[in-house]
């Protein structure tokens, strides 16, 4: 299963922490309990969100062309994800940790969305489920993946994106700088 | 047939009953607010501009006419006669070198005055920015240093290029906050959600007067000649849907900066740019990103904003905004509510909404601010001179 990092943060008078198991947005009156040693690879990866100019961004998508075996894969594996939906967080963080590294990396898991019809049409909606199938289906992510949650405090809307080896491989999310990363999801080296 | 132009910068007024422009200093009588059509208002809102011939009536009988805009209205129908942009296209802008020709040619011949312009720490802002600097012509530079967590991109960049001004003036996140002294909001002819960010217009022109400018550059319309979809009928349609009058500049020329001597304009708008622009992306897709304008403006650019496309969200800073007004709408609308007697503007509906804004759907939170844009419209009329009586509960 993927682990759980709770990354709190202070703003606006509360504590804010994305619950690991319902992945709900907390606030809390006190600091919440959370991880007293961070892995090196999220210590970077927090670093990263702080400061989004050192992340590696490209605006062209990856090349890599599936295999039809893959391809057929990678909508079952995509569609039972999408059925979980964000409620069952819980089991969909269970089932994204189950690994099934048909792409090489997380950009070419992601990439591959693009053909997807559900994706094409509400792309921006699913970014849970775009992070939790790069995470099953890429063969680097449990060595230099992290799956991010975030929220915007103010607004309450809430992001998921990946950052993998010091890049964001969503060539299409530009909107996840605006996320205070709380949840943190990686396989433990 | 009669022939509509309005050759000023801001909006005018036409009474289309007298088929003629009201004067300059024209403004409702309390019987014309009071008959008001809210509804009306309401539909409208959901512009940024008010085009003739789209626009349904707030007060009976006075439409308004965007600035620098051509219409003739013939049975109770507007029309566009003419688009200031389509005029003299000559080819579109391909290279760094002819884009600099142009902004040259336009400064000789234009009369701006000193210039300050609008920094913000986006891309659109920094490519006029560029483009006046490698003219050698150094704005005073206005920015807002938002300290809010996503604008932490944004505050780079602004660092960036505010290191290179000679006159920079750093306006802090707490001033100029949106929806900030509605109470105070200058009176106007009609409803307008631009007058909800009065304060902030007014602390830019203050603060470039204070430095002897007379012109203040913003980036309004950068998002549809850099992004939009330059295809097939789109790039055809494109002359008569974009043009210097159909940007968000009208309220705070006519409310803030014209009382002050002053001018508000987007460069992007004016000739020769909007054409250069048009040409140069036509048959192009969509841009969102505006990567070829960060590569045409590779070499001038910060990488910053050539490698990058980020884009900060505004959302929050403008839930938090309509949060620390709440109890200032409730004072507006009391008094609004109190005139109009209608229950869209019942003060405990509006300070309700503004406590939980950020639950609202977009289409709610438009009705909204449509509701306070109307609300503050009213209380600027009858209450212009009497302090906030009214406190929330």
């Amino acid at each position: 299963m993927l682990a759980a990092f709770r990354l709190p943060v202070y703003e606006f008078g509360s504590w804010w922490t994305i619950c690991p198991y319902a992945g709900s947005l907390l606030r809390h009156k006190i600091k919440p309990l959370s991880a007293r040693f961070l892995p090196i690879r999220l210590k970077e990866v927090v670093r990263i969100c702080d400061d989004p100019f050192s992340c590696r961004w490209n605006s062209n998508s990856s090349n890599a062309s599936p295999s039809i075996k893959s391809v057929q894969l990678q909508s079952i594996i995509y569609n039972r994800l999408l059925k979980l939906g964000n409620n069952r967080f819980l089991l969909s963080r269970l089932y994204a940790g189950i690994r099934c590294p048909i792409f090489k990396n997380t950009e070419d898991a992601i990439s591959s969305l693009e053909f997807e019809t559900d994706y094409v049409e509400n792309g921006n909606f699913r970014c849970l489920q775009r992070a939790f199938f790069a995470a099953k289906t890429s063969q680097s992510f449990p060595r230099s993946g992290v799956i991010l949650i975030g929220a915007n405090i103010q607004t309450f809307a809430m992001h998921a994106w990946i950052i993998e080896d010091g890049t964001q491989p969503d060539h299409g999310d530009r909107d996840w700088i605006n996320y205070r990363p709380l949840l943190a999801l990686l396989h433990r080296p | 047939m009669t022939f509509v132009g309005n050759t000023c910068r801001h909006t005018r007024y036409f009474n289309v009953k007298e088929r003629r422009f009201v004067d300059e200093s024209f403004l409702p009588s309390l019987d014309q607010i009071r008959t008001a059509n809210l509804k009306n208002h309401i539909d409208n809102g959901a512009c940024f501009v008010f085009r003739p011939d789209t626009y349904k009536p707030v007060i009976d009988g006075i439409i308004p006419i965007p600035g620098r805009s051509a219409w003739t209205f013939t049975n109770n129908q507007f029309v566009l006669c003419r688009s200031n942009n389509t005029s003299g296209m000559h080819g579109g802008a391909k290279s760094l070198d002819e884009i600099l020709a142009a902004a040259s040619r336009f400064l000789k011949i234009s009369n701006l005055g000193p210039l300050a312009l609008e920094m913000s720490g986006g891309l659109d802002s920094a490519i006029i920015f560029v483009i006046l600097k490698q003219l050698g012509v150094m704005p005073i530079l206005i920015g807002y240093m938002r300290d809010r967590y996503e604008f932490r991109t944004e505050r780079i960049i602004q660092e960036n290029f505010m290191s290179q001004g000679s006159i920079v003036v750093r306006l802090t996140d707490n001033q100029g906050r949106p929806f900030e002294q509605l109470c105070s909001s200058p009176r106007h002819v009609l409803p307008d959600l631009a007058s909800l960010s009065h304060a902030a217009h007014a602390l830019v022109a203050q603060s470039a007067a204070e430095h002897g400018a007379k012109t203040v550059l913003n980036g309004i319309g950068a998002d549809a000649l850099l992004c939009n979809d330059m295809q097939g009928q789109n790039a055809t349609n494109f002359p008569q849907d974009f043009a210097a009058w159909a940007l968000a500049d009208s309220w705070p020329n006519a409310s803030i900066y014209q009382p002050r001597g002053m001018k508000y304009i987007s460069p992007f708008a004016l000739s020769p740019f909007p054409h250069l622009a048009w040409k140069s992306r036509r048959g192009l897709p969509g841009d969102p990103m505006k990567l070829n304008a960060r590569s045409i403006f590779a070499n001038l650019l910060p990488k910053e904003l050539v490698t990058f496309a980020y884009k900060a969200s505004h959302d929050g800073w403008i839930h938090d905004g309509i949060k620390q007004a709440a109890s200032e709408i409730y004072t507006v609308a009391s008094i609004a509510y109190k005139f109009y007697q209608n229950e869209e503007l019942h003060p405990d509906k509006l300070h309700k909404q503004a406590e939980k804004s950020a639950f609202l759907s977009d289409d709610e939170l438009k009705h909204f601010l449509s509701c306070v844009a109307f609300s503050v419209w009213i209380f600027g009329h009858i209450n212009s001179t009497k302090i906030c009586p009214t406190k929330a509960p």
